[in-house]
């Protein structure tokens, strides 16, 4: 019976040695940190979206969940028709919402 | 727009792969494959360091006068050029190197294959790249050129790092291949170019090559910027380059550019078809493209440094110089021409530090900086792209993306007369203790008044003078030295001492300021930008502005803000603030937007010895880290103030003691208790000056202790602060990650025979 507690927990440790081990290697965020879930980010980069980019309406196209990454990513898209000159062409916008998953700073980055 | 990825490169980068899915992938598995993968994910890792860490981003010392190692198809350039012409661009390629035809060497040396290649367009672009790879030798060349456009010699592809994450998880975002010709100048496969590579383009004319091969030189000077309205940080382009017109389109729209400066920088926009770029918003996002047709597309020329943030900047494809902005000024004889291939990313809104930190805005900072350090424009590129491949992580999509698509379009490094050899220059980050220091003073009538018994330019002079002698007390212990400069202001500013190293004459200067009337606090800031702006970036820039009163004259608020603040926030410089006297006679408000916006701090000092305890502080944050700051009054003969813990990487420690009321002296004790006295080894005092200073070099790790010695017993009140500055040989992080997977291998190994042999002599069982 003893033995079986002692086997658990070498069993826990290694557990922990291996999540250690995945933090360090930068494969996993620190699962001791209060980070912000997805959601309550999708919906900063909505309100963000709003405030600055109210052309963009709906959801993103796209959300990131790698794990190993610091923060939360949403891309909003959009595509214009237009004209230059004679020519008829279609314009591209797109817009990255990075939500620092900790924090909750955002950075967004459009294209051009 | 499709939505598969196409075939993986021969030699696709490690990043490439989504850690996401691989962490799917090892959830499915159950626990024993995730120790497995520990251990081997750890190796991997390990393994990934070591890679890195041979070759992750560091600069290249290239010598430019080796001729290029140049690759084309002689096939390829007659399909696309007038007859004769063709040979007439070999004949001008072949003085900038060796030419190498892609069509001789399959046929002689792929002869059993040639047809196999030939017929699908990613085994010619894999074998196009072995080619180069067997062939370039590094001792023998200084750079790669690529002699003609997509349909002589086609970039690589890569799959774009920003389709990976569409495809997971909806439509695509971005277009599914990345077009990039640092395959070809990457020799060891972690996806970062290790030799330089340029390229040529041919527009389907001889005359646009011929506009590059005949010889193009680098202006002497001049620059000017071209932005997007919504784009105001981009400012901070122009800024850095010291640009004499930076114009926000339209209020340019089709205006003629002056075709001989040094650098330009355009952040418009562009579309994948037709090649012109365009400038305003109709509603931030939606381009008025109606209202600025072939924007720079008619006439516009450079013949210096081009770096375009525009999308599809550097797509050419079937283009040519009456379609293509980019190939018009690669015609008219443009030093180089940088942009990307695909959709370009850079960052919003209005603050200059994000737009320089990451996206294109940070790759466009690096090259003009390198440009500006004398490094022929392909290196320039060349070492910018290394140093911003270490400023982002692996699964970092956009900057991966603008990491590759970034490309460079010009003749090679031997065409140029460049200043010498550029030597790799040190990161503008890192911390050399060394600090340029810019005191800009109020001396408007308000502060020949007095405060607490004292005048108040006195306590300003008091203060500036202790700054000063605790610069030049540091300039003994340093191989380098810090600089100070001194701006007054009243109703104009004046440059009272310029910044260098004469701490006499700094002194001597602060003792003649005498009060005279307005106050102008913008050109204060203007003229002490001026000093700063020139000094060199890999030292730690700031201002100390101190004010009693309100600007009331010269710039308003919002000039001070948009003008000299945005500058100094664009450069890195640092304004720290402090208002002086009766708080509401201050411009509280103001003054804490010039720190926020630049990264400083605001103070408010009502006495003296705390407006000089301020100036301390803010030197010893210039030049490191404060490891604490303890206030007090004392009069006892050793009184111990604080404790505080030095790490073992940490180079020096400085400790300040100002006091009033009376002599005393600061006592430092190191982890085994000992005194810190000038027979203490690495330690400097300079225990008669004001503020009272000691330095220790490669302090002894472990907590440490202050103590006030007050001299006579008379009650003194003290403030002493301390730093760290500095580093030791850096930690081998390699070493240390493989000493902690060795380590964790041992651990799981133990772990896997308990957890494997329980089973087996379980009396259950």
């Amino acid at each position: 019976m003893k033995k079986r507690y002692v086997i658990i927990a070498v069993a826990v440790v290694v557990l922990a040695a291996a999540v250690a081990a995945l933090h360090v290697a930068g494969v996993i965020p620190n699962p001791f940190e209060r980070c912000l879930t997805q959601q309550a980010a999708s919906q900063k980069a909505a309100e963000y979206m709003l405030a600055n980019f109210p052309e963009m309406k709906g959801t993103p196209q796209y959300s990131s969940d790698d794990k190993a990454l610091t923060y939360w990513e949403f891309g909003y898209r959009r595509d214009d028709e237009a004209t230059v000159g004679q020519e008829k062409t279609t314009t591209t916008s797109i817009v990255i919402i990075r939500v620092d998953k900790r924090s909750g700073a955002i950075d967004a980055v459009v294209s051009t | 727009m499709q939505s598969s990825r196409p075939d993986p490169p021969t030699r696709g980068p490690r990043w490439l792969e989504p850690q996401s899915a691989r962490l799917r992938g090892i959830a499915r598995r159950g626990v024993p494959v995730l120790l497995a993968f520990v251990i081997l994910g750890g190796v991997a890792s390990a393994a990934h360091s070591a890679d890195a860490a041979s070759s992750d981003g560091e600069p290249i010392a290239v010598d430019v006068k080796k001729p290029a190692f140049i690759v084309t198809s002689k096939s390829g350039l007659a399909k696309v050029l007038k007859s004769g012409e063709d040979a007439k661009v070999v004949a001008l390629a072949d003085r900038y190197g060796d030419i190498y035809d892609i069509d001789q060497i399959l046929s002689s040396e792929y002869a059993a294959t040639r047809s196999a290649i030939l017929a699908n367009p990613q085994k010619y672009i894999a074998t196009i790249d072995e080619i180069i790879k067997k062939k370039f030798s590094s001792s023998q060349y200084s750079c790669i050129f690529i002699l003609g456009g997509q349909d002589v010699v086609p970039m690589a592809e890569l799959p774009n790092p920003m389709l990976i994450l569409a495809n997971e998880h909806g439509d695509p975002i971005d277009e599914d291949t990345l077009y990039t010709d640092d395959v070809y100048g990457d020799f060891d496969g972690d996806s970062i170019p290790d030799v330089p590579v340029a390229r040529l383009p041919d527009g389907k004319s001889f005359a646009t090559m011929e506009g590059q091969l005949r010889g193009t030189r680098t202006p002497p000077g001049g620059a000017l910027e071209l932005y997007s309205e919504p784009q105001l940080a981009a400012k901070a382009i122009g800024l850095q380059i010291k640009a004499s017109r930076i114009d926000s389109v339209p209020p340019t729209k089709n205006a003629s550019l002056d075709a001989t400066l040094k650098y330009y920088y355009f952040l418009l926009h562009g579309s994948k078809t037709g090649g012109a770029w365009t400038g305003k918003f109709t509603n931030r996002l939606g381009w008025e493209l109606d209202s600025a047709p072939g924007l720079l597309a008619q006439d516009a020329e450079a013949h210096g440094i081009v770096v375009s943030g525009a999308c599809y900047a550097a797509y050419m494809f079937n283009e040519t110089s009456g379609t293509d902005i980019g190939l018009h000024f690669i015609e008219s004889g443009a030093r180089a021409y940088i942009g990307a291939t695909g959709l370009n990313y850079s960052a919003s809104g209005r603050d200059p530090r994000a737009f320089l930190g990451f996206g294109s805005g940070r790759m466009a900072s690096l090259i003009f900086q390198n440009c500006e350090w004398g490094q022929d424009p392909l290196l320039a590129y060349f070492n910018a792209k290394r140093e911003f491949a270490r400023g982002f992580t692996d699964g970092d999509s956009y900057n991966h993306k603008i990491l590759h698509e970034t490309n460079y379009f010009g003749l090679p490094l031997t065409a140029d007369s460049s200043p010498g050899t550029p030597a790799p220059q040190p990161s503008p980050s890192a911390n050399t203790g060394e600090s340029d220091t810019e005191l800009v003073m109020d001396v408007s009538g308000s502060m020949g008044d007095e405060m607490s018994g004292v005048v108040k330019l006195d306590a300003a002079k008091s203060a500036a003078d202790g700054i000063v002698t605790m610069i030049r007390d540091q300039s003994l212990t340093q191989s380098g030295s810090s600089a100070i400069g001194l701006v007054s202001f009243s109703n104009e500013a004046q440059v009272v001492q310029p910044l260098g190293a004469d701490y006499a004459a700094a002194s001597e200067a602060i003792a003649d300021m005498t009060p005279q009337s307005g106050t102008n606090v913008g050109d204060g800031l203007e003229k002490a930008l001026g000093s700063l702006y020139g000094s060199a970036n890999t030292r730690s820039r700031m201002m100390i502005l101190l004010s009693d009163g309100q600007s009331n004259t010269g710039m308003s608020a919002d000039e001070i803000l948009s003008g000299p603040v945005f500058t100094a926030t664009a450069a890195g410089i640092k304004i720290y603030t402090v208002g002086f006297g009766d708080p509401g006679d201050i411009d509280e408000d103001l003054l804490r937007q010039i720190a926020n916006r630049t990264g400083g701090v605001y103070y408010y000092a009502d006495q003296a010895f705390k407006l000089e305890n301020i100036y301390i502080a803010l030197q010893h944050k210039a030049g490191g880290a404060i490891l604490g700051d303890y206030t007090g009054t004392t009069q006892a003969a050793a009184q111990q103030v604080g404790a505080f813990s030095v790490d073992a990487v940490t180079g020096e420690l400085h400790g300040t003691l100002n006091s009033e009321g009376g002599k005393a002296h600061v006592v430092l004790k190191d982890p085994d208790g000992r005194a810190i006295d000038s027979d203490y080894p690495g330690a400097i005092l300079f225990k008669d000056s004001k503020p009272a200073s000691v330095v220790v070099k490669n302090p002894q790790p472990g907590v440490w202790k202050a103590y006030v010695e007050s001299a006579g017993g008379s009650k003194v009140t003290y403030d002493v602060i301390v730093s760290a500055r500095g580093t030791r040989a850096p930690v081998n992080t390699y070493r240390t990650l493989l000493a902690l997977v060795a380590l964790g291998a041992t651990v799981l190994a133990l772990g896997f025979v308990a957890v494997f042999r329980w089973p087996i002599r379980s009396p259950r069982s």
